[in-house]
């Protein structure tokens, strides 16, 4: 539930400030989320769907308004030759980009925070 | 630990976020371009994408509208013709912005900021054939008439109204995937694009060949390979002694040719098969309504974003209509009320090369009439993508700019020497203003004075008016030449060998309602022979003409059905007068299976390059390899030849079987046509069986095998179309061959009660790959159907047709 609720509000603020920052700005939600806590891999994964999330859906609906008609095309670049193209390959990369950099976002965040809360953490263990 | 732990993926995650905002060869900057709320996605479009707007613009003089008719074809009404000129600016770059500007890059040497270092030797050519220095000499002949200053400067602030509303998510998808920005527009750049087309149309000269096939072939046969006129021609005007003028002669009649040991081989093609046009217009006595019928289509590479772009200018002084080129002002192909023209290319020689001797290897300084003339010195600096800046140094003489010399492509080891470019797009022009004052044209005398204003590339100008007139004239800028000086490399030592000056505009070859009721040009020979002036160009069309003056010579009561019958005609010509003499040839009891088929097929075509004939290909494909084979001796001298035109290489087969070069000499017997006629069948028959064995699941038809395609600019494929299936081929009225093809056909019904036009080209109005009007035009135009085209009389006319509006006023 925790999870699911940080993957939607990386998911939420990336698309926010993508309305007023250049699309690097979607490292910022994933990192600072990160820094409230959870383990490593929870936020490389809440980072990457996060993200990859925001991207994936506006994606999606711009390519469904307008019909695949320019994805459809530019697909076949990241192809070695031209054969049957399918728009949803580049949907998926557009996602995995976004992913990617929510992830090693969340993961900087992670440790950042790491660095400061260890001691919280020793005492639990205790 | 912890701390460097953390360092270490922070320094991970910058650096990912460094690549993915950074191009990486061919692979654009992945996180930029594929971002959804900035990148390519943003670039698709629907139909409903385009929506009626209020725009103030700063720039802008008074209030205006822009009309867009359902094929996305703007209906410009502004109140003055300064506002025209700035809302043609505007609104073509709002729908070719990308394209603009890269052929400005590509007619200014600039290629390679955009694809790096495999643009450089392009980058280098153009701007050694004085580009730059003839765009800029332009801009200044502009810039003396206040007229043309006005035009071009409106123009280049409305293109720049445009680009200062862009960012990055509005860029056209191009400037996304080579990872660049729109930069200023400049009145430069639309005196650069003017030269672009001259660059096109009118820089081809086979001199250096020629020069070449008359020093290993001799004169004699130079002659019989390369005539200037076979007498079978029909020029555009035959009216022999009706040249009754003085003529403005040479004074002396030198033109020393200078022969050159080792021949440049030009990085760009200088005349592009292919290219050329059609048109004609039919007086009010053939046609069937009483009105003039003007036709036009001009045959051109076939690329996208499409060459021309269609719009509709309005204002209080002109109402005219039809096909601009994006980056320059005017209507270059349309009518309006009572006018209307087109224009196919001239073909004749404006360039000449002249051989310069230089004192040393410096090129400071070279001979001439025995003294040492200095050479001025240009530095050009070529910005390269992903390198260091390249500098060439460009030295020009009285001649003009020396194009190659021994840092590009030595034409000598030995001697010190250069060859200089003279040209007539070097010299001072005002095209502009010819289509401003054309556009305005209401009868044929105007008509006259605006061309007259028109030099380079030169151009055979159709004319039709609501009177019921027509009218061509071979307009351009042509030297005073002796009989054969250009064909050669000039001998740039004398002075002598120098141009004569030039042919007086009104002594240029025209015709006005000749008795035949038509005229048409198709860029065969401007004149008869009794012409005062030498007319040669290096390559005129034998057949696309003759066919036409027959059509239009056979019919009466022509109605523009006829004529869109016409433009898209696919008789092949060549094929009529060659084919029954090479079938009557063959040796049929040397058959397989495949040539007895090939041959009974053959035997039995009605003559039409259609889309579907299967012996249309068969032809094609023997005749490509029986060319090849008779002239096999060029391709072995390891020098830069032309081979003859296909009219002439036909004549001799047909009319000296006997000719040494029909021999083929990678073989030791010595063959004679017959020979050459079966042996080129067989191996036209086996090539037929590879294509069939490469391309299983298709047919031998037509199209198929020629497979014509519209490319993008920037040679990206999926912006592309392939195998578009259309007929015809180069040399048949349907000009379409695989790369080049009629590039806008138009046809204008000179109506009194108002003009009547039809018009289609292959692409569409929208230069953006992900609009539905990237390519909708393209169906209607393979099948040789077109669209009447909406002249509108006033902006609030039929609104049911309008897609949508834009209403402007000044800021």
């Amino acid at each position: 539930m925790k999870f699911l609720l940080k993957i939607l509000s990386i998911s939420f603020l990336a698309f926010g400030l993508q309305f007023i920052l250049p699309w690097w700005a979607i490292a910022i939600p994933a990192f600072v989320i990160a820094l409230f806590g959870g383990g490593a891999f929870t936020n490389f994964l809440a980072g990457f769907f996060g993200n990859g999330l925001a991207w994936f859906i506006y994606a999606a609906y711009l390519d469904y308004q307008t019909q695949s008609i320019l994805s459809k095309k530019v697909v076949l670049l990241f192809y070695d030759s031209i054969k049957t193209s399918e728009p949803l390959h580049l949907l998926i990369l557009t996602a995995s980009v976004a992913g990617l950099v929510g992830a090693m976002s969340a993961l900087s965040g992670t440790y950042l925070n790491k660095i400061f809360v260890q001691k919280q953490d020793n005492y639990y263990r205790k | 630990m912890k701390i460097l732990r953390f360092l270490i993926v922070l320094g991970l995650n910058l650096a990912l976020i460094y690549v993915l905002n950074t191009r990486m060869g061919a692979v654009p900057p992945l996180g930029k371009f594929l971002d959804p709320f900035s990148g390519f996605w943003q670039n698709a479009e629907t139909a409903n994408s385009y929506q009626s707007t209020q725009l103030a613009l700063g720039g802008l003089k008074s209030k205006a509208n822009v009309v867009y008719d359902s094929l996305l074809i703007p209906h410009i009404f502004a109140q003055n013709d300064e506002d025209i000129y700035f809302l043609q600016g505007y609104v073509t770059a709002q729908h070719r912005l990308w394209q603009m500007e890269f052929q400005t890059y590509a007619a200014a040497g600039r290629i390679s900021e955009i694809i790096g270092e495999r643009g450089l030797d392009f980058d280098r050519e153009i701007r050694r054939r004085g580009m730059i220095f003839g765009a800029k000499r332009a801009l200044e002949a502009m810039q003396k008439d206040e007229q043309s200053q006005k035009m071009v400067e409106s123009y280049t602030k409305g293109v720049n109204a445009y680009i200062k509303t862009l960012y990055y998510q509005t860029y056209p998808v191009e400037y996304k995937l080579l990872d660049y920005s729109p930069e200023e527009w400049t009145v430069l750049k639309t005196a650069l694009l003017l030269k672009h087309m001259a660059n096109t149309l009118a820089s081809g000269s086979a001199d250096i060949e020629f020069t070449n096939a008359l020093k290993l072939f001799g004169e004699n046969y130079f002659d019989i390979l390369y005539p200037d006129m076979h007498p079978e021609q029909d020029p555009i005007v035959n009216a022999p002694q009706s040249w009754n003028f003085t003529t403005a002669s040479a004074n002396n009649n030198n033109s020393d040719v200078a022969f050159i040991e080792n021949s440049p081989s030009p990085a760009i093609q200088t005349t592009e098969e292919g290219v050329g046009s059609n048109n004609w217009a039919v007086s009010s006595a053939k046609s069937a309504s009483g009105n003039a019928i003007l036709c036009d289509d001009p045959h051109l590479e076939m690329n996208l974003p499409s060459i021309w772009y269609v719009m509709q200018l309005s204002s209080p002084t002109v109402n005219v209509f039809g096909a601009t080129l994006p980056g320059a002002t005017g209507v270059v192909v349309g009518f309006n009320d009572s006018i209307s023209w087109g224009v196919t290319n001239a073909q004749r020689d404006v360039v000449d090369w002249y051989k310069v001797e230089f004192k040393n290897a410096s090129q400071a300084e070279y001979l001439l009439d025995g003294n040492w003339q200095k050479t001025t010195k240009e530095i050009e600096e070529i910005k390269v993508r992903g390198r260091a800046n390249f500098y060439d140094t460009i030295y020009y003489t009285h001649w003009g700019p020396i194009t190659y010399d021994r840092s590009f492509q030595p034409v000598g080891k030995t001697e010190y020497a250069g060859l200089a470019m003279r040209w007539v797009a070097h010299e001072p022009s005002e095209e502009a203003l010819a289509f401003h004052k054309l556009n305005r044209g209401t009868n044929y005398n105007d008509f006259v004075s605006a061309i007259s204003y028109f030099s380079c590339p030169a151009q055979n100008f159709v004319f039709a008016s609501y009177k019921g007139d027509v009218a061509i004239w071979i307009q351009g800028r042509y030297p005073i030449k002796t009989k054969n000086q250009g064909k050669f490399v000039l001998d740039g030592t004398k002075s002598e060998n120098a141009w004569q000056g030039f042919i007086p505009q009104t002594q240029n070859v025209h015709a006005y309602n000749p008795p035949r009721g038509f005229v048409s040009s198709a860029n065969q020979h401007p004149v008869d022979s009794t012409y005062p002036y030498p007319v040669f160009a290096d390559s005129y069309e034998y057949y696309r003409n003759r066919r036409i003056n027959r059509v239009l010579d056979s019919l009466k009561n022509i109605t523009p059905k006829d004529l869109m019958g016409l433009q898209n005609d696919n008789y092949n010509l060549q094929a009529a007068e060659s084919l029954p003499y090479f079938l009557s040839l063959l040796d049929q009891n040397k058959f397989g299976k495949v040539e007895k088929d090939i041959y009974q097929s053959l035997a039995s075509w009605n003559l039409y390059n259609d889309q579907t004939a299967i012996a249309a290909s068969y032809y094609e494909i023997w005749w490509s390899i029986l060319k090849k084979n008779l002239w096999d001796e060029m391709e072995q001298r390891g020098m830069n030849l032309r081979k003859p035109e296909n009219f002439t290489s036909i004549k001799i087969l047909k009319k000296r079987p006997d000719f040494a070069y029909i021999d083929i000499i990678n073989t030791p017997q010595k063959e004679t046509v017959t020979d050459l006629l079966n042996i080129t069948f067989k191996m036209a028959a086996d090539s037929v069986k590879k294509w069939q064995d490469k391309n299983p699941d298709s047919n031998l038809q037509w199209a198929n095998v020629k497979a014509s395609s519209a490319v993008h600019l920037a040679r990206l494929k999926p912006f592309s179309v392939y195998n578009i299936q259309n007929g015809g081929n180069r040399g048949i009225v349907n000009a379409t061959s695989s790369r080049h093809s009629p590039s806008w056909r138009m046809i204008a019904e000179m109506d009194k009660k108002g003009v009547k036009a039809w018009g289609v080209y292959p692409g569409g109005q929208s230069g953006n790959p992900g609009s539905p009007y990237y390519t909708n035009l393209l169906d209607y135009w393979t099948r040789g159907k077109y669209y009447s085209l909406w002249y509108m009389r006033s902006a609030t006319e039929q609104p049911n047709k309008v897609l949508f509006q834009q209403t402007l006023q000044p800021k």
